[in-house]
């Protein structure tokens, strides 16, 4: 047991000398460091290149007003924090403690970074950034306090490295139209051959023309796409002009047009010019009348002693458009062709036997720029015949219509064939002969009672007369002949007899005329009288005579 | 009796009053003028054989009375060429001002070649008879002159002529109007089309040749085709109308070529219909729910003062009762309010409670390219309309019928997509056609068009319309579902009825 505990104190001392040993030979260590030497420090290096993200080069230039950003990763080995400096030259110089800077100035810095970090920093292109391109040059530096360090410069490789490009805006130097333009023609916006785009570094960049209906557009065309845009070119090296046609119809105005002004690569042109409104004017143009037709070309035949209705009907086409607040009033006249439409286009020439102007017209039906009317002339009863045996018959009626739009724009047609108005043989008369009380085997001395004609038609009239015997109605009989006529109140004796037969008498009733619109009827006057035959039984005897109209000969109209 | 100055006065006044009635009992017949136009026939080269027709017109400004009408022939030797239509003595009625008389002339087959002239006399003559004196009988005379010859005279007058609007892919037809006033049945020789942008630019030409002809005498419409490379849009066409080398007629017109018609291809959503059957009771409720109502609220009231005049008869004995009348007319009326909503709800109870699940089927339809034809069921005018659950399919039914007129021979008609000028054309109406109407609105009729969509026409092109007020026809919808297993299935069928108001027949 004295052994045991022998050898475990002698166990335990060895270990405490052993732990001892090691202690302090630590610390004979760190006695040793403090004791003096000196060591120097080194600048952290590239883990691969600076890149500029996304390349800037020719094919891809960064815009004026853009960044370009710079990116690298770099490992210092004294663990160091490292700042990423982009140099427009080869020359930096390191600051301890602090960033660095370069010597012939600077695209950017980033912040301090930690080693093996990616570092970044932009730079935004300026307007006076005035070259297609510039280099640049990359440099890792340290902040060491005592003896900051910098990397050599890295300028990349391929299209992410120096140089980055830059693109400037196009110029967009002058922009006009060649306005007013009607309905169906085509407006071109044009601009000059200084509207071009300054970049010509191995390919000159080329630029485009956009006309749009409302402001803002959307890389190379209107925010509002086909629907939005009246125009726009192709890229072109220089004076980029487009044209748009203006369809048919179209109301005549003034209408917004901006226009912009674009490279290749979308860039728009800062210049006045911009976005201003080069709006275009839309001109007024006429109405065109086609296809005038009276009562669908057939021949008229009036009504007696009354109006008749003739409808005109015609295309009026306005490319303007063919609502009727863009034609307002459309208008016919008709009238006799001998007497023409420059006698028959006012009110005042209204003249009921031939000329009948400036009656209304209704729009039907409207699509697109063409419209139809009808229009309602109500022709008397004496309108002057154009058919056989009168006066006229070498003439017709033609109609004209006339349309005028808001601006007092007016087209007008004439009916590229007329109707015939035909003969109306008609009139009135007196609708009995009551010859009164007779006494038998008496006759009237003279001629006393009278039968009018009255023409109700267009012709001048003569007449046919024959009757009937007359009877009491048990038998007894006048005999036709015992009534006399005449056209002048003469004695009986001297009268016509009537008879069973027609026998044609020449009334000579002119025709019925008018002056302007005032109708004055013709009448003419046929005298009757009777004879009552000795032996007559006494009654109340009537009878039948026929008038017949006849149309007279024209020339005793 | 001494006649006072009073009583001279008396008399004499009343004989004045007596003798003016006399005159005016007098029978003094009277009607206003009489007549005839055209006042001349002429042709100058019938041919042996031919028949001729010419169209005179008599009329009247005053047509107060049926007046008879009698045609005389005087041609001597050649009486029996002429007959008439509607005959040789017929009426012109009442009312009718103007009255059509058509001459028919038949020339044999051996009439010489000569002129002939005479006339023909048409009188008309008042049925009544005359009480005395001697009536006049109007008549008036047309000049008629004919000459026969064995030439063949070709002549077309060319009265209107028209260019139909157009459907993209298919011919441009120009309709004319010819009269053939030759003796020998002929047709235009060509027709040439000139087609120019609104711009007046020509755009192309094109020939036709293949034109029907017209028989002599004859006015007959006939038609054109041309097929013009143009795209849709609107154009001027002029048209040269030619017979032999001479141009007839030549006019300027307005046309439009529309895009070609949009065949719907994906089907249109009908509701199809199961075989489903409900109780006969609720039938019979569903038919006659108004007159359940009545006879229920009849019967209750009559039993009500049955029981107050009871009452107020005893008043000892119902001492109490008289105090309480109130009370019984407000029971009364709540077993009434109990009584109907039973009845209704038996009548409705099917479609309040019932969902529905609708089976597209294929249904193609052609329709014209336009504005959206939205059928508004609301429009519909409805007596009586089962409510219930929404339906995809709807439509309108017509409640009466109109037909499309306007100026003559214009032939074409637009149908709007709205009650508006300026909305798209759907589709074109020809002059006399009949469509069904749904609704009116501030002189537009809304129509229904032959592949089943609607549009609007204007009342200016309307000849004749039935009576919308007082529709002939009226709709009734019902809907039965099946029950099945005491549950609601969810397919259910419509039944669109159009009864007759006059006599409330359903005709399914």
């Amino acid at each position: 047991m004295y052994k045991f505990k022998q050898r475990t104190f002698l166990l335990l001392i060895t270990i405490t000398i052993a732990l001892l040993f090691l202690h302090n030979a630590q610390k004979l260590e760190a006695d040793t460091v403090t004791t003096s030497v000196t060591v120097g420090n080194t600048p952290p290096s590239f883990s691969g290149n600076a890149t500029e993200n996304p390349a800037s080069d020719d094919t891809t230039p960064t815009d004026v007003g853009s960044d370009v950003t710079f990116e690298a990763t770099a490992n210092d080995p004294n663990l160091e924090d490292y700042y990423l400096i982009i140099c427009k030259t080869n020359a930096v110089t390191a600051t301890n403690g602090g960033a660095p800077t370069c010597d012939s100035g600077q695209w950017c810095i980033s912040s301090s970074t930690t080693s093996g970090s990616q570092a970044t920093c932009s730079y935004t292109v300026q307007a006076t950034d005035t070259n297609e391109s510039y280099d640049w040059y990359a440099f890792v530096c340290d902040s060491n306090s005592s003896s900051a360090q910098c990397s050599s410069a890295n300028q990349g490789s391929g299209s992410s490295g120096s140089p980055f490009s830059v693109n400037h805006p196009p110029v967009f130097d002058t922009i006009s139209n060649d306005g007013p333009k009607n309905p169906g023609e085509d407006v071109t916006w044009s601009t000059n051959a200084s509207t071009t785009d300054p970049d010509t570094a191995t390919t000159a960049d080329t630029v485009k023309l956009i006309v749009c209906k409302t402001a803002g557009i959307t890389a190379d065309d209107c925010d509002g796409g086909a629907s939005d845009r009246w125009c726009a070119s192709a890229f072109v090296a220089d004076s980029p002009s487009c044209s748009y046609t203006v369809p048919i119809p179209t109301a005549d105005d003034t209408y917004d047009a901006y226009v912009y002004l674009v490279d290749q690569h979308y860039l728009p042109s800062t210049d006045t010019n911009q976005g201003t409104n080069n709006s275009y004017v839309v001109s007024n143009v006429n109405p065109v009348i086609s296809n005038v037709v009276i009562d669908s070309g057939n021949d008229i035949n009036l009504n007696e002693s009354a109006t008749y209705s003739a409808t005109i009907t015609a295309d009026v086409t306005d490319n303007n458009g063919c609502n009727t607040t863009e034609i307002p009033t459309v208008v016919t006249s008709l009238y006799r062709s001998g007497v023409g439409y420059s006698s028959c286009d006012t009110t005042g020439e209204e003249d009921y036997d031939s000329c009948y102007p400036v009656k209304s017209c209704t729009q039907t039906s409207c699509t697109g720029a063409g419209a139809t009317y009808s229009c309602t002339v109500d022709l008397q009863y004496h309108a002057d015949p154009t058919d056989t045996n009168t006066q006229y018959t070498s003439e017709n009626w033609l109609a004209t219509v006339l349309a005028t739009d808001d601006d007092s724009a007016q087209g007008s047609t004439e009916s590229s064939s007329g109707v015939e108005v035909n003969s109306l043989t008609a009139m009135d008369v007196t609708s009995a002969i009551d010859y009164g009380l007779q006494t038998v085997g008496t006759n009237s001395s003279n001629l006393d009672q009278t039968t009018v004609v009255t023409a109700t038609g267009n012709v001048g009239l003569d007449e046919q007369l024959s009757g009937t015997d007359m009877t009491d109605g048990s038998g007894h009989t006048i005999p036709v002949g015992k009534q006399h006529y005449d056209l002048s109140q003469v004695a009986y004796s001297s009268a016509t007899a009537l008879s069973t037969t027609d026998v044609e008498s020449e009334l000579n009733v002119a025709k019925t005329k008018s002056v302007g619109t005032t109708t004055t009827p013709e009448t003419g006057d046929t005298w009757w009288g009777i004879e009552i035959p000795t032996g007559t039984v006494s009654g109340t005897y009537t009878g039948q005579d026929t008038v017949t109209a006849v149309k007279g000969e024209f020339a005793d109209w | 009796m001494k006649i006072t100055r009073k009583n001279k006065f008396k008399l004499i006044f009343s004989v004045l009053v007596i003798l003016l009635m006399i005159s005016f009992l007098l029978p003094v017949k009277s009607f206003a003028g009489f007549g005839i136009s055209p006042s001349d026939i002429v042709n100058g080269h019938l041919k042996p054989g031919d028949h001729y027709e010419k169209t005179i017109i008599i009329s009247r400004s005053d047509p107060t009375e049926d007046l008879t009408a009698v045609v005389d022939v005087d041609f001597e030797g050649i009486d029996q060429w002429f007959t008439f239509d509607p005959g040789q003595e017929f009426t012109l009625p009442k009312g009718e001002k103007r009255f059509p008389l058509k001459i028919v002339i038949d020339v044999p087959e051996d009439a010489p070649v000569q002129k002939y002239t005479g006339s023909i006399r048409i009188k008309a003559m008042s049925p009544e008879e005359q009480k005395s004196g001697v009536s006049i009988v109007k008549g008036a005379k047309v000049q008629v002159a004919l000459a026969t010859t064995e030439l063949d005279v070709v002549d077309l007058l060319i009265r209107s002529m028209k260019i139909t609007p157009a459907v993209d892919g298919e011919p441009v037809i120009l309709t004319m109007n010819i009269e053939n006033v030759g003796n020998k049945a002929s047709a235009p020789t060509k027709v040439n089309l000139i087609v120019y942008d609104l711009a007046d630019n020509e755009i192309t030409k094109a020939t036709a040749t293949e034109i029907k002809s017209v028989e002599p005498g004859k006015t007959q419409e006939v038609s054109a085709e041309f097929y013009p490379d143009v795209d849709p849009g609107e154009y001027f066409g002029v048209a040269k109308v030619y017979l032999g080398d001479n141009v007839i007629r030549e006019a300027k017109m307005y046309f439009k070529v529309n895009e070609k018609p949009v065949v719907e291809e994906n089907p249109t959503q009908t509701i199809t219909s199961t075989e489903i059957s409900v109780p006969t009771y609720v039938q019979y409720v569903q038919n006659n729910m108004y007159m359940l109502l009545g006879v229920g609220a009849i019967i209750l009231l009559l039993l009500l003062i049955l029981i107050i005049v009871l009452i107020k008869k005893n008043p000892e004995r119902h001492v109490n009762a008289i105090h309480h009348i109130p009370y019984i007319i407000f029971i009364f009326i709540l077993l009434y309010m109990v009584y109907a909503i039973v009845i209704m709800y038996t009548a409705q109870e099917l479609i309040f409670n019932t969902t529905t699940t609708i089976s597209p089927t294929t249904d193609t339809s052609t329709e014209y390219k336009g504005e959206e034809n939205v059928v508004d069921e609301s429009k519909t005018p409805t007596d009586e309309v089962v409510k219930g659950a929404e339906t995809e399919a709807t439509r309108n039914v017509p409640t009466s019928t109109l037909f499309v007129a306007g100026p003559e021979n214009e032939g074409i008609y637009y149908i709007y997509s709205k009650p508006d000028l300026n909305s798209k054309v759907v589709y074109e109406a020809k002059d006399g056609e009949e469509l069904d109407v749904f609704d009116e609105q501030n002189g537009w009729y809304g129509i229904l068009l032959p592949d089943g969509t609607s549009g609007w026409i204007n009342a200016e092109n309307v000849k004749s319309v039935n009576d919308l007020a007082n529709p002939t026809y009226k709709v009734k919808k019902t809907k039965t579902v099946k029950k099945t297993d005491n549950s609601i299935t969810t397919k259910e069928s419509e039944k669109t009825a159009v009864e007759k108001v006059s006599d409330n027949t359903s005709n399914e």
